[in-house]
């Protein structure tokens, strides 16, 4: 009688106590203990050995759909290449990325940074694939001003570049097939066409096991994918963040499931076994 | 609690957006999710307007004649809208067809055939190579659909099981990805709750 009941529960209760289990640790963080993969490592390592003063294109392909998981990444990569003294060129192929450029860039404003010295935002290029090709041959055929409206050849760091192959590294943060620009396309245009220049890419859980192989066969150098990730980035640079934050509520949400899986199966088996 | 107009605004439509799963027939989500989709549309129009001023329209002012040439065909694509004229419109599609075509193809052959076969070439001394060729060639013998291989596999005693092998790989790929994909959307879930107690309420 009560595995029928179990069965028959409204969804609600269901969606009500996952709520409660995600907003829980959210407002008293449980402090779970979280291991650091070895991709994360790799991906750290990559930044870690730039010297200060080098040159990273990093592109924020991402919109509000995807920002949960994504912007953390990029957050914690933009602190990184903070405490390494690194410059950074920023561009998107989302139409929304812009305010994700401006939003993580104002770290570096936020921490004495000069705008045109060591940080620009050149903003939204449109033409997903080809404008990458394009913007990695020459940065100029794509961006004529940053987002200021400022023409590009009147910034100081923009006399150094001319395309990527005077870039020290390339960060794609990657939506998916959602952005203009998807992960793949940088493999594509980028890894395997300039292969002197690492390349990373941040992207969303669900994109992860589609992109292992390009790390796995060294095409691409770092890949950080969905909020584990982003913590434990976190965690290396030891700066506990936001997703570290959220870590906690991703395992308490993960047992909720777990508990529903397991209760729901037993209590299939046990009305089957019954009917019989 | 933060009291700015964008997180007030932000907060309550997050909730009317949260309270659709409560409730069967819902006419305020149904405003939200209209707002989503005009928003967003205005934004890459008001966004792509500029990267046409700025790329386009300003160059050609300033002198530079050759970017009159991507500028019409891209005025051309817009001859669309009209029936009578949307056939001058294959010229700027067959560009942009071609041109995408050929640079996909220029890195997919290296970055998704080349390279990963290459990957997939290991001496068998560890568990984990071992465990990737068995893997990609029990994946790959179930897509063998000639048929003479099909009946060398499924005629054998051994060989047999060979792609029930590759299937089950397959299906621990899939489960992987299923349970990313679950893992992702917990993250968004998790994204918009931090916003409500800890960005608007403070907490």
């Amino acid at each position: 009688m009560w595995w029928e009941k179990v069965l028959k529960v409204d969804p609600r209760i269901i969606y009500l106590v996952m709520i409660l289990c995600i907003a829980i640790p959210l407002i008293k963080p449980l402090g779970l203990p979280l291991s650091i993969v070895e991709t994360t490592k790799q991906a750290f390592e990559v930044v870690e050995a730039l010297q200060p003063g080098s040159k990273v294109l990093m592109s924020f392909d991402y919109s509000p759909g995807g920002a949960a998981e994504l912007d953390p990444i990029a957050r914690a990569l933009v602190m990184h290449f903070l405490q390494k003294n690194l410059r950074v060129y920023a561009v998107t192929s989302v139409a929304e990325g812009t305010m994700y450029a401006q939003k993580n860039m104002a770290i570096y404003a936020d921490a004495g940074k000069i705008y045109g010295e060591d940080f620009v935002v050149l903003g939204y290029f449109a033409g997903g694939e080809n404008a990458v090709a394009a913007l990695s041959e020459n940065l100029r055929s794509v961006f004529k001003s940053d987002i200021h409206g400022s023409p590009i050849d009147q910034i100081d760091m923009m006399q150094e570049v001319k395309s990527v192959r005077d870039m020290d590294l390339v960060v794609s943060v990657n939506v998916g097939p959602g952005g203009a620009a998807t992960a793949d396309v940088w493999v594509r245009q980028v890894a395997v066409v300039y292969r002197d220049v690492p390349v990373i890419l941040g992207m969303t859980a669900v994109m992860t096991p589609n992109c292992m192989p390009y790390l796995q066969s060294k095409q691409i150098k770092g890949l950080l994918g969905g909020l584990r990730p982003a913590a434990e980035y976190e965690l290396l640079l030891q700066q506990p963040g936001p997703a570290v934050a959220m870590m906690d509520a991703q395992s308490a949400a993960h047992l909720t499931i777990l508990i529903f899986i397991v209760l729901g199966n037993i209590a299939y088996f046990a009305t089957k076994s019954k009917d019989k | 609690m933060k009291n700015d107009i964008g997180t007030i605004t932000a907060a309550v439509l997050t909730i009317i957006t949260l309270s659709s799963v409560f409730t069967k027939k819902n006419p305020a989500f149904d405003v939200v999710q209209s707002m989503f989709l005009g928003v967003a549309a205005g934004h890459a129009f008001v966004v792509n307007v500029g990267i046409i001023q700025n790329s386009g329209w300003q160059p050609i002012v300033q002198g530079d004649l050759m970017s009159l040439i991507p500028f019409t065909l891209g005025v051309l694509v817009l001859s669309r809208l009209f029936p009578k004229m949307s056939r001058l419109s294959r010229t700027s599609m067959a560009v942009i067809g071609a041109t995408g075509a050929a640079l996909g193809l220029r890195g997919a052959l290296q970055a998704e055939i080349v390279e990963q076969v290459a990957a997939t070439l290991v001496p068998l001394n560890s568990f984990n190579n071992l465990v990737m060729f068995v893997g990609v060639f029990s994946a790959l013998t179930y897509f063998l659909f000639s048929r003479k291989m099909t009946k060398v596999f499924l005629e054998n005693n051994v060989l047999k099981y060979v792609p029930e092998v590759g299937k089950i790989v397959m299906m621990v790929a899939l489960g992987a990805s299923f349970g990313n994909a679950v893992m992702g959307r917990l993250s968004l879930l998790i994204g918009r709750i931090s916003f409500l107690l800890n960005d608007w309420l403070g907490l």
